[in-house]
């Protein structure tokens, strides 16, 4: 517990320093004595506007979204028990994708194009758990074949049909709206300014997960096990598959499909700090919520005026620092 | 069979077990009580894994009923039932990596409230599974970095760990060497000894026969024996239950069953 609350503390710390630099760095210089200032006291000047106005919420959706996929790809994992996993691999993403493309080629507005995100990504949800449900709740798995093969499989090729679909829209957009459909199809922050619902949300989910902490680490000794060992493996799968999902809807509905954060980020914490879940999953939502502020501040600075997608961030900086911590001396042991 | 003042710590009572439409058992009663070791035998197929599971309460039971220590299944929780029966599955699978002791300590589960964290007394019971099976040194390795036999050892000492009255395995010797099977065979049998209940399935006719009180074997058509066993294990009715002729030497002081 004590080794826990260090840990959560270090990346607290870390996640403020990264939040101060998305707040000071940016086209109209503001000098951090000035940035701390306001921070605290909003007054009326122009720096108070482009910090209040344009970083803050910014700087919040990136942290919430970065949260929220970390920890949704962290349970994905453990629901799956497969490490590939991450928050898109059940068809999330790609049914958010369907229905935010679908707005913007209507030529929607932005509220509208993140109503369409969501609703697709909670089509894309209910269809999964209506065709895998008995999956979820079954026991009997053999070897190594674990518990959810047909589960793994219905969201494989869900994704593979909204894909499909995506790709069909990109062929018949028009050309003034493809730049805008790259960008939300690679993740973007750039629109994001309602970040309350998924920084509310991020820390629910955390709250929620947390008593049922010592029951997923015993999930990952397989359903049999787990369910033998006294966790109820049915409803805590459903309730996983449940969190995570609304998690992915919320976080591709605030910066569309920022790909890497729910893959690599709980990778790189196990490596680091290991596999206990209860100290994990609140390190997941700190760490990715740190990783995407980070990369977006990046994004829009490096050749700023001209912004990146942010996924491009994400896989640029997270790709050396996987590897890293793959490759030093072996790996953990 | 043995009885006793207090409710069996397992009571079977005529279970029929049935998949895809096909019987495997039919209506099968036993009790089992504290000091009993009781080995289950049957060709591949016959329906002792599925049954280890009936009574273990991982699957509904087809007919019949299933009492764990005088009050059936169906009424214990989840909870409830993992404080009196423990299971072995077959085989066990780990796709992370985890320290062998960590891995072992969740078998305290159990016994811990939803806000507890393990303490030094459950990291304790943990070590001292894995010294009972012969894995004291290897307690802060990686479990995925373990052979088949080893991981199974470790599964036996999540087992141990978990401190139940009634010890459910499938084939826990499997994967093992001789040194191990004995091993691990010897030390259960000291735990039915000292008021524990063991029921295990086992292809090893002549390790089931050197500790089991009791055995069931699963036969032809649906049909089980049960009962002490020396009465249950012998020629005939193993011949006819394997398929496969089988015969009983003596040597020496001992008796060995083999396969002709």
């Amino acid at each position: 517990m004590a080794r826990a609350m260090r840990i959560w503390l270090v990346l607290a710390a870390l996640a403020c320093v990264a939040l101060f630099a998305a707040l000071w760095v940016g086209s109209s210089h503001i000098p951090a004595a000035e940035v701390i200032q306001l921070i605290f006291q909003r007054d009326d000047s122009a720096a108070s506007e482009v910090i209040h106005r344009l970083r803050v919420p910014r700087a919040m959706a990136a942290f919430a979204t970065g949260g929220l996929l970390a920890l949704a790809g962290a349970l994905m994992q453990v629901l799956l028990r497969n490490p590939l996993a991450d928050p898109y691999i059940l068809g999330l993403s790609g049914g958010s994708a369907v229905g935010a493309l679908v707005a913007m080629i209507l030529g929607l507005g932005s509220a509208l194009i993140d109503i369409g995100a969501f609703a697709g990504a909670l089509a894309s949800m209910l269809v999964v758990f209506a065709l895998a449900n008995r999956d979820l709740a079954w026991l009997q798995a053999a070897g190594e074949v674990d518990a959810s093969p047909r589960l793994l499989l219905t969201g494989v090729v869900l994704a593979a049909g909204w894909s499909a679909m995506v790709t069909l829209m990109l062929t018949i957009a028009p050309e003034a709206q493809l730049r805008g459909i790259l960008f939300w199809l690679m993740g973007d922050l750039g629109g994001a300014d309602a970040y309350g619902l998924a920084l509310a949300a991020l820390g629910v989910t955390v709250i929620i997960l947390y008593p049922l902490g010592r029951e997923l680490n015993v999930m990952l000794c397989g359903p049999v096990v787990a369910q033998s060992l006294g966790v109820p493996v049915p409803r805590l799968r459903r309730i996983v598959y449940f969190v995570a999902s609304m998690a992915t809807a919320l976080a591709v509905t605030t910066a569309g499909t920022v790909g890497f954060v729910g893959l690599v980020v709980p990778h790189a914490l196990r490596l680091v700090i290991g596999n206990d879940q209860r100290i994990l999953l609140p390190a997941c939502a700190l760490a990715g919520g740190t990783l995407l502020v980070i990369a977006d501040t990046l994004a829009r600075s490096v050749i700023a005026p001209q912004q990146l997608p942010v996924g491009a961030i994400t896989a640029a900086l997270g790709v050396p620092t996987f590897m890293y911590l793959l490759f030093r001396s072996g790996g953990r042991r | 069979m043995t009885s006793s003042s207090s409710p069996p710590l397992l009571e079977v009572a005529s279970v029929t077990l049935a998949v895809a439409g096909r019987t495997l058992i039919r209506d099968v009663s036993l009790r089992v009580h504290p000091g009993n070791f009781w080995c289950i035998l049957g060709a591949n197929g016959a329906g002792k894994t599925l049954f280890l599971h009936t009574v273990a309460g991982l699957r509904q039971i087809d007919g019949g009923s299933v009492a764990l220590a005088g009050k059936s299944l169906a009424q214990r929780t989840l909870h409830e039932a993992a404080r009196i029966r423990g299971f072995l599955p077959q085989s066990t699978y780990h796709a992370f990596p985890m320290l062998v002791l960590d891995a072992v300590v969740m078998g305290r589960h159990p016994h811990l409230s939803r806000w507890e964290w393990e303490q030094g007394d459950d990291r304790a019971r943990a070590e001292d599974a894995l010294r009972e099976v012969g894995l004291a040194d290897m307690a802060r390795r990686d479990i995925t970095t373990l052979s088949g036999g080893e991981r199974q050892r470790v599964a036996v000492a999540t087992l141990l760990a978990q401190d139940v009255p009634l010890l459910l395995l499938d084939e826990p010797v499997a994967h093992l060497d001789l040194h191990h099977q004995i091993l691990v065979l010897r030390h259960l049998a000291q735990l039915a000894q000292t008021g524990r209940a063991v029921m295990l399935s086992i292809h090893d006719l002549n390790l089931a026969q050197r500790f089991a009180t009791h055995a069931m074997l699963f036969g032809e058509d649906a049909s089980v024996d049960t009962g002490p066993a020396a009465e249950v294990m012998n020629e005939m009715s193993l011949s006819r239950a394997y398929g496969h002729p089988v015969s009983r030497l003596r040597i020496g002081a001992h008796a060995v069953f083999v396969a002709d």
